[in-house]
């Protein structure tokens, strides 16, 4: 028998672990509690009911928070329309707050769902941005100023409906406004003045086949046919879809984009487009070391006269035009019979948004509605914007380089309401299976069907989850 | 004597053992000393609690959370529905999660076995007799290990690119046709990619066997070469047991790296071609991040971290020093 001391200190410490252990579980089991149910209840939506108004009350002082992701020329050209919008309107000011490309993506639903929200955001288009935000009811339904500011006729139905949604978010392409645009963006080819002559060829190309002769003429003449960067993926996806939208008439892709019943990715001109590109990657129009190529890489072949085309949109303009000066040159993806409407791989950009717990949702709407009025034209054009806004395409021809043809060939586009969006719109995880579907198919892995049996099932899927 | 008494008297017992642990010798000697190190308990939480406030909110809450996500479905924002354990399953049955831990079956491969063998070599060379410069050699050997691994990546990218170092010194070496682009190829991206997890790790292995080379007995050396062993029968009898707790330690740090790794993909391939060098850890920054799905990406990273930890106590286990 021990010491009765010496049990008394056992049992001490026999109770230790087992205090230890009920203290771990309650600090646990409050953690859990504090994990479960994530996001929060969605906040009572402000609604189309109340009276809306395009006054800007003078009256009072009023702050609008703003955020966004524009840098450089785009950043300043906001920057600059704030100016001039507070020199308008004295007692508004804007608060802009710039946050780069990635981390705005992966932080405007927080942003948007916290107390603090700005009024103003960009919010982009489709399921990746748009779709959640509407859902969480945190974007406010933008129709009655859209109406009230003539927003639908000042553009192009086609230009709207991208940031059209469903109420539910499950759906986009028509139902509410949620945001409107300042410029927008195409896919198109480049190509160098210079070498076009030196080969005896007449650009623009009348029809697909012109330009693969093209592209033939180039190879045999010791040249890269075509600049390819494809090692993020993303660039082959806008070879596939400027090619599928030459072979069908653009509300067929946009249909399927959109998400609506009845349509498929598997159509006769989707399986056209997609052997047209693996026949380009066998033959080496495509070089076989595309996958493993940053896109900068391609630009610089391009820059350097390696390559004769380089199938990019107009982020790439002011790069082109610093490397080639005189040289450079744009044009649109040929149709597929000759004189058919334009159409090309494009969109708006990401357009503005105001948020449901905005204090001054008119004085916002005045302020986005300043932002895609004629009299901002000027400075957007400067700033590098291809301004949507009707006359905004033309008024600057003085602007010069692939941007002036860049322009000219977007109204074109713009006329025959031919921008055919993105095809990783389509779901939110269409980025993940298209892309790397079709490095498989230019990487000589897959046929055109495989892609289109996979990227078909990843649409069907979020269609019917 | 039952349980029930002793823990229902445990709060009064420890505060009169606590009295007389100062005072009575008849106080077991181990008992004792475990008391008056202790002082009054609050003191030693008040030392801990820095650390511990920092250890809860940053590591314990988050890992909690995740474990939380993981039973919702859950898009990042707005409501959240309790699916149980449907993500797992889901996730599970997910032929990509398949395939991307197949690819770090390849990258325990190029990141864990070649840097510790490589490591072994080194030290059993560099470790043998006293070299000039040793110190600036294993500083350029162990600069890999510090290096950013954004700009490891970023740097390997273009020496991997067609006309990239690595087909320059191919092609110099009179292989003319070297035009791969190799994070291009889909036979060769994964292990190219590998490679460089190879590169930044084997320099920490090298250091750390340094280290550990020379803590071994210096006689045990001596006597193996009076014993007339050359280096090569000296780094296995001599050398390798002598290390064991060092390559313990190596092979676990380098396969979690292993296991865990994401930057390098991220900036190298992306996961490409195809999904050629897709490994788990990316798989759940695209979940959670591009395709907005929360739950079914929590529910990989606590697969992942079951796994790690798993693969730390099966290693750890064999490795382990049998006494």
């Amino acid at each position: 028998m021990t010491h009765p001391r010496t049990r008394r200190i056992g049992a001490a410490r026999a109770g230790r672990p087992a205090r230890r252990i009920l203290v771990v579980l309650g600090a646990a089991s409050v953690l859990l509690a504090a994990a479960c149910a994530p996001g929060g209840s969605a906040p009572d939506a402000a609604g189309t009911g109340g009276e809306i108004s395009t006054e800007v009350p003078a009256d009072e002082q009023i702050t609008l928070t703003m955020t966004h992701f524009e840098n450089g020329g785009l950043g300043e050209s906001i920057d600059r329309l704030i100016a001039e919008y507070e020199e308008l309107n004295p007692n508004v000011s804007i608060e802009a707050r710039y946050t780069s490309f990635v981390d705005y993506g992966r932080s405007i639903r927080l942003t948007m769902s916290s107390d603090s929200a700005p009024d103003i955001a960009q919010v982009g288009q489709a399921y990746v941005m748009m779709g959640p935000l509407v859902e969480a009811g945190v974007l406010a339904p933008l129709d009655d100023y859209a109406s009230a500011y003539g927003w639908d006729d000042r553009f192009q139905e086609g230009l709207l409906a991208q940031s059209r949604f469903q109420e539910d978010g499950l759906a986009f392409g028509d139902g509410s406004l949620y945001g409107v645009a300042l410029g927008g963006n195409m896919v198109g080819i480049f190509y160098n003045k210079a070498l076009v002559e030196q080969l005896g060829l007449e650009v623009p190309f009348a029809t697909l086949a012109d330009f693969e002769e093209a592209l033939g003429t180039a190879q045999a003449a010791g040249l890269a046919p075509l600049a390819l960067g494809n090692i993020e993926g993303w660039p082959a996806g806008h070879i596939a879809s400027s090619l599928m939208s030459q072979y069908q008439t653009g509300s067929e892709v946009l249909d399927w984009i959109y998400g609506r019943d009845g349509a498929t990715f598997d159509t006769p001109a989707t399986v056209e487009a997609l052997t047209t590109m693996k026949r380009w990657a066998d033959t080496g129009f495509i070089s076989s070391a595309a996958n493993g190529t940053s896109l900068s890489d391609a630009e610089t072949s391009f820059l350097s006269g390696e390559s004769l085309f380089l199938y990019a949109g107009n982020w790439s303009a002011a790069l082109v035009d610093e490397g080639l000066g005189a040289d450079a040159g744009f044009m649109l993806v040929p149709p597929a019979e000759a004189n058919a409407p334009k159409r090309a791989t494009g969109a708006t950009t990401s357009p503005f948004g105001i948020s449901t717990t905005s204090e001054h949702p008119d004085v916002a709407a005045n302020f986005l509605d300043f932002m895609v009025s004629e009299t901002s034209i000027p400075v957007l054009l400067e700033g590098g914007y291809a301004p949507v806004v009707p006359g905004g395409l033309t008024a600057g021809t003085d602007i010069g380089g692939t941007r002036s043809a860049f322009n000219d060939a977007f109204a074109e586009v713009l006329a025959d309401d031919g921008l055919t969006l993105y095809l990783d719109w389509a779901t939110v995880t269409m980025n993940d299976t298209l892309f790397p579907a079709l490095q498989q198919l230019i990487g000589g892995q897959s046929t055109p069907e495989d892609v289109i049996g996979t990227v078909q099932a990843d649409w069907a899927a979020a269609r019917n989850p | 004597m039952s349980q029930q008494p002793q823990r229902g008297t445990s709060g009064v017992a420890r505060r009169g053992g606590g009295a007389g642990r100062s005072r009575t010798p008849t106080v077991p000697p181990s008992t004792r000393r475990r008391g008056a190190a202790a002082g009054p308990r609050w003191v030693a939480y008040a030392y801990l609690a820095p650390a511990l406030v920092f250890f809860v909110s940053f590591v314990l809450v988050p890992l909690f959370r995740v474990v939380g996500f993981s039973f919702y479905d859950w898009n990042g924002i707005g409501a959240a529905t309790w699916v149980g354990f449907g993500n797992y399953a889901r996730m599970l049955a997910n032929t990509q999660l398949h395939q991307s831990l197949i690819h770090s079956l390849v990258f325990i491969v190029t990141f864990s076995a070649l840097p510790v063998a490589i490591g072994l070599v080194l030290a059993a060379i560099l470790g043998r007799r006293p070299i000039r410069g040793m110190a600036f050699f294993r500083t350029i050997l162990f600069l890999p290990q510090v290096t950013m691994m954004v700009a490891v990546g970023v740097a390997w990218r273009w020496m991997y690119a067609e006309n990239g170092t690595l087909n320059q010194i191919l092609r110099f070496v009179g292989i003319e046709s070297a035009d791969t682009a190799w994070l291009g190829s889909f036979d060769w991206a994964l292990p190219m990619v590998g490679l460089v997890g190879t590169w930044v790790m084997f320099g920490f292995c090298m250091l750390l066997f340094l280290a550990g080379v020379g803590k071994i007995d210096v006689t045990l050396y001596d006597a193996a070469r009076v014993d007339g062993a050359g280096p090569v029968r000296e780094f296995f009898t001599v050398t390798l047991p002598g290390l064991r707790q060092e390559i313990t330690v190596a092979v676990i740090v380098t396969m979690i790296a292993a296991l865990r790794s994401f930057d390098l993909v991220y900036v190298t391939t992306g996961g490409g071609p195809g999904i050629s060098t897709l490994v788990p850890g990316f798989l759940i920054y695209r979940l959670a991040f591009r395709a907005g799905d929360v739950g079914a990406a929590a529910s990989v990273a606590v697969l992942l971290s079951l796994l790690i930890f798993t693969v730390v106590l099966v290693v750890s286990r064999l490795l382990r020093e049998k006494e």
